[in-house]
């Protein structure tokens, strides 16, 4: 036994390093697979079948395939440290597309500090944006107060005067709208806020807080929530008698399951759009459908399209790399992923093929537009032009 | 270096343990960051499981709340860490320990009253309880936002690696492994045992079963307390949706699997709700292409883990505290068969 332990010490002290292949770029992707937010992970699945569908159609990038790993964070800050750590240290990732508010916020010292590796976030938090403190995060668009900022100056124009905002009780959904408070944005804008009401968001029902939203009586209520909550919001609204009309979402309330779901109870419900939809008429859905002809589609959603994008974004910053290394992967992967960061952020006016509008990262997100969309007819119809936020 | 009051037999094994755990880290010449990540994880879930495993396995009182009262822990070396910085890490660490402990005595209130499946739901309100007051004492949790806390700094080095937080974790969980060993050496720990075998028999006995139960909760939540401390200075970001009941289900998994009412039950517990997605989750990548498990790869791991726990319930419950060295015996058999000199 004692001759065992000394050689599994030894073996331990000598073991050898091993690299990654060569000719291959594994890019790193986790989202929720599994738990809350599972409506919107079309985005985690998309840039793996990005990726793939490079691989399959022009065989990578200047010869060299990628290899997306596509992991399940569950929402949930441990499991996505692991992850992250996996991701930079097994792996060897030379980009990551992570998710959650709360985990970025956790990763954020890492990302910029010890690991230095370019990260996309979920995320459209204004906490974790900021090229000086963490120059290696990146956002595709608006944040969520850039998003409410849009909602009022829609309003502003159909002579609103009252606000409220609905929220569950966890980061995602209190911090942006406390933000926008604090900011007292709408105050600004010539609005009253009448009300911040909160619900715990794992409930089923939200009947009491709506029932408080009524005797309040806003012109508009703002949602600071994704799908399945929405769904539910719209649902207990129609219970008590709030029209669908007095609600606007973020843009993660752009789903076809919220009309297919609420019916008429979503009628005239209102939420951000800040990429394409599945299904337009865009050069990037017919990739899409083309991959789709050989290919599973996940989850055929906005959302999908979003990943689809961001999938781009990453084969672009590559692409540029490679070009001007001559074709080469550089040999240390700091200096590869460094690289990448600098073409990611020297990134302007990317055109994305309609999938959203043109991507400058100068300031870490790609755009900072978004439109308004309402439910017609269990149909998402635009009803303003691209807002910009300012 | 070697304590002189261990047999000569034990010297040498203390002797290698010592210089593998000097050695594990820098002997990674891949993948460290990762399997330290995983270390660290697993030293700290020693550390509450086997907190849990004082109070459950061998006091006899379930809590359902062990993660709450982790999250008073983490909180208050949040709180210590960044309102007073000058704090050394090893107040803050005990802090978090007293200060949990003095919440764990607080909840443990009932079990003067309750046993039991009763015991367990007031538990099991003192975690809801708890999670209320992490996300809205705005004033002091931060609420939902969380708290962002800086590495420790411990002789003027930033712990801030894998590597450096290693010394930290593992001696703590080996500390807290030996003290427990030592516990039910003491009256204190042959008391719980007998309360948890029969405490009116304890009682007529002359143990004080109140006492004795609540100091159970006590050194329980000491831990919890310690537990999180250490999670919140690895983790540098602390907010109220790591310590819900779903964190304290693990820990209750950590010691049915392991072996309730057993030191070394905490330990192998601990390694195996850490390590066992970890192997799923690899087993499942290299079946992927096989399987085209894809998009149910996902709820498969949770199956998985499921299905272990009932197995291990259903077929031995006393966990992988008697499996291991069961295994050990039979492989000690199989090779004395084989070589008899």
């Amino acid at each position: 036994m004692k001759k065992i332990l000394c050689v599994t010490l030894l073996c331990l002290l000598a073991a050898p390093a091993v690299s990654a292949s060569a000719g291959e770029i594994p890019i790193g992707i986790y989202g929720t697979l599994s738990g809350t937010d599972t409506d919107v992970n079309g985005m985690a699945y998309a840039p793996r079948d990005f990726l793939t569908y490079v691989n399959e159609k022009f065989g990578g990038v200047m010869g060299h395939r990628y290899v997306p790993i596509l992991l399940d964070g569950k929402n949930q800050i441990p499991e996505e440290v692991k992850i992250f750590k996996r991701l930079v240290d097994i792996d060897k990732v030379a980009i990551i597309i992570g998710w959650s508010t709360g985990g970025t916020k956790a990763l954020r010292h890492q990302i910029n500090t010890l690991v230095k590796i370019p990260f996309i976030a979920q995320t459209l938090a204004a906490d974790v944006l900021d090229p000086v403190k963490y120059p290696y995060l990146f956002e595709l668009g608006p944040t969520y107060e850039e998003q409410v900022i849009i909602s009022l100056n829609w309003a502003a124009q159909k002579n609103v005067r009252t606000f409220a905002f609905v929220h569950a009780d966890n980061e995602y959904g209190r911090g942006p709208v406390k933000n926008a408070m604090e900011k007292r944005i709408a105050e600004r804008l010539g609005f009253e806020v009448v009300g911040d009401i909160e619900y715990p968001g794992a409930a089923p029902d939200f009947t009491p807080q709506l029932l408080r939203i009524k005797e309040l009586n806003p012109d508009y209520v703002y949602i600071q929530d994704s799908v399945n909550n929405t769904i539910k919001v719209l649902r207990d609204a129609a219970k008590v008698g709030i029209p669908a009309g007095k609600f606007i979402g973020n843009c993660y309330n752009f789903s076809h399951l919220i009309p297919q779901t609420a019916g008429k109870g979503a009628e005239g419900f209102k939420a951000l759009q800040i990429n394409a939809d599945w299904g337009e008429d865009i050069p990037l859905m017919n990739e899409i459908l083309e991959f789709a002809k050989t290919h599973k589609i996940a989850k055929a959603d906005t959302y999908y399209t979003k990943g689809w994008v961001e999938g781009k974004i990453i084969h672009e910053s590559i692409g540029r790399v490679l070009q001007k290394t001559g074709g080469k992967i550089p040999g240390s992967i700091a200096r590869f992923r460094n690289l990448i960061r600098d073409e990611l952020e020297g990134m302007e006016n990317f055109e994305t093929g309609g999938g959203t509008p043109p991507l400058t990262y100068k300031n870490h997100r790609g755009h900072t537009q978004a439109r308004i969309i309402e439910v017609r007819g269990g149909r998402y119809i635009p009803v303003s032009d691209w807002i910009k936020t300012h | 270096m070697i304590p002189r009051f261990l047999p000569q037999g034990q010297r040498l094994w203390v002797f290698m343990g010592c210089l593998f755990f000097l050695a594990f880290p820098f002997s990674l010449s891949m993948y460290t960051q990762y399997v330290l990540f995983l270390v660290n994880m697993t030293a700290i879930g020693v550390i509450g499981a086997v907190g849990l495993n004082i109070l459950t396995g061998y006091t006899g009182m379930i809590s359902m709340g062990q993660a709450a009262f982790m999250g008073v822990g983490a909180y208050t070396v949040a709180i210590l860490g960044t309102q007073a910085s000058a704090l050394p890490v090893a107040f803050n660490l005990l802090a978090a320990g007293f200060i949990s402990m003095i919440v764990g005595i607080v909840a443990g209130m009932p079990s003067l009253r309750l046993k039991g499946f009763y015991l367990a739901m007031a538990t099991l309100a003192a975690q809801f309880l708890l999670e209320y007051l992490f996300k809205n004492w705005e004033g002091l949790t931060k609420g939902v936002a969380g708290i962002s806390v800086a590495p420790p700094i411990i002789f003027g080095v930033h712990m801030n690696d894998d590597r450096l937080f290693y010394f930290i974790a593992v001696p703590l969980a080996v500390i807290a492994v030996i003290a427990t060993k030592n516990l039910f050496r003491t009256n204190v720990g042959r008391s719980f045992i007998a309360i948890r075998d029969r405490d009116i028999a304890a009682g007529l006995m002359g143990i004080n079963v109140l006492k004795y139960r609540l100091l159970s909760f006590a050194i329980s939540s000491f831990f919890a307390g310690l537990a999180g401390g250490l999670w919140c200075y690895y983790m540098t970001i602390i907010n109220p949706e790591a310590f819900q009941l779903a964190t304290s289900i693990d820990y209750i998994a950590m010691i049915i699997i392991g072996g309730m009412g057993t030191i070394l039950g905490s330990v192998y517990g601990a390694i195996f709700v850490t390590l066992l997605p970890e192997v799923i989750q690899r087993t499942m990548e290299l079946l992927q292409p096989f399987l085209q498990t894809d998009y149910t790869f996902a709820a498969f791991k949770q199956i998985v883990f499921g299905f272990f726990i009932v197995l291990f319930l259903i077929y031995e419950p006393r966990g992988l505290a008697e499996i291991i060295p069961r295994m050990g015996r039979r492989v000690q058999l199989w090779v004395t068969a084989r070589h008899p000199k």
